[in-house]
């Protein structure tokens, strides 16, 4: 008797969401951006987007510094550590469930 | 299908495009670089101290323009930029990403040197392609790296402006013929049309996001 392969590793609830995977995606591909930067990106409201950054710096994926640009406020925000290995997992896990559908497929 | 993280990148490039500031310096930039050779070229039989005087002023102004571009820029994105788009920082670049730009300007320096080196006796076309296909690989380089349409339709400019000359070079003056060979004109019209692409970007850029009260 064959042991079943091993499946494909969890997707991160986390990250799932359509809204924060936006937020993360964007942070993934850059050092850091502040919040207005996010607005325009992600095309969530404010009230949207500081909820959702909430929560991925309670999870410690998101570091958030709030500093002055001159005299112009800016909320930097960036990934963690823990946060791109999390993306990076995330990014993998979804790869493998997509493969493993185009191959059931044909 | 692009990359979600390709996608992401790209944006931040754009971002750094979008407002027109960079493409409305590097045109003010080169428009005013040809103005000091033309002015040193005025001077000549005038007073030849005044024309090399021009002549490595033009050079300086260049080099200095270029050192001081990218603070002067970021100044102005903070004025401009910043309030309405907001602040994107990109990674520093890989090792790979470094070696790469190291070898393509080492690559460009070296042509600039062949070129340099052409004897004055070379045929015309021949110093005047070679120069042109300089000025095209650097400007669709940084194309291929913002993938903005402006910055295609700079590059395609100095590769119409290239064949344009070619075909009409019997009819120009020999000093025509010497703008040509040295880039003057090239400089002259890229430098314009890069001025007038950043302004009308910037206006645009200004209409589509106007200035909201900061709370970021």
């Amino acid at each position: 008797m064959t042991s079943p392969s091993p499946g494909p590793a969890p997707i991160d609830p986390l990250i799932h969401a359509p809204a924060r995977l936006s937020i993360v995606a964007t942070l993934a591909a850059v050092k850091e951006a502040d919040f207005r930067y996010l607005l325009h990106a992600t095309g969530l409201t404010k009230g949207n987007l500081s909820a959702h950054l909430s929560k991925l710096e309670q999870a410690g994926y998101v570091e958030i510094e709030k500093t002055f640009r001159g005299k112009y406020p800016l909320t930097l925000c960036r990934l963690t550590p823990k946060g791109r290995e999390a993306f990076e997992r995330y990014r993998q896990a979804m790869l493998t469930y997509l493969a493993s559908i185009t191959q059931e497929d044909s | 299908m692009m990359d979600v993280l390709q996608q992401a990148r790209r944006r931040a490039l754009h971002h750094w495009v979008e407002d027109g500031l960079a493409d409305l310096y590097a045109g003010l930039l080169l428009v005013l670089f040809v103005g000091i050779r033309f002015l040193a070229r005025w001077a000549q039989g005038r007073n030849p101290a005044l024309e090399t005087a021009g002549e490595i002023g033009s050079i300086l102004f260049l080099l200095a323009g270029t050192l001081l571009g990218r603070p002067l820029i970021n100044a102005l994105k903070q004025r401009i930029t910043l309030p309405r788009t907001g602040y994107v920082a990109y990674h520093p670049p890989s090792r790979q990403e470094r070696l790469k730009s190291l070898l393509f300007t080492l690559g460009l320096a070296l042509a600039i040197v062949v070129l340099a080196l052409i004897p004055t006796e070379a045929p015309f076309l021949l110093r005047l392609w070679g120069l042109h296909l300089v000025f095209f690989t650097l400007a669709f380089v940084i194309a291929l790296e913002v993938r903005n349409q402006r910055f295609w339709g700079y590059s395609l400019v100095i590769l119409v402006l290239a064949l344009g000359y070619s075909l009409t070079w019997e009819r120009w003056t020999p000093s025509v013929h010497e703008l040509m060979t040295y880039g003057d004109l090239t400089f002259f019209i890229l430098g314009g049309l890069m001025v007038i692409g950043g302004t009308w970007a910037l206006v645009r850029y200004l209409q589509r996001y106007p200035l909201e009260e900061m709370e970021s």
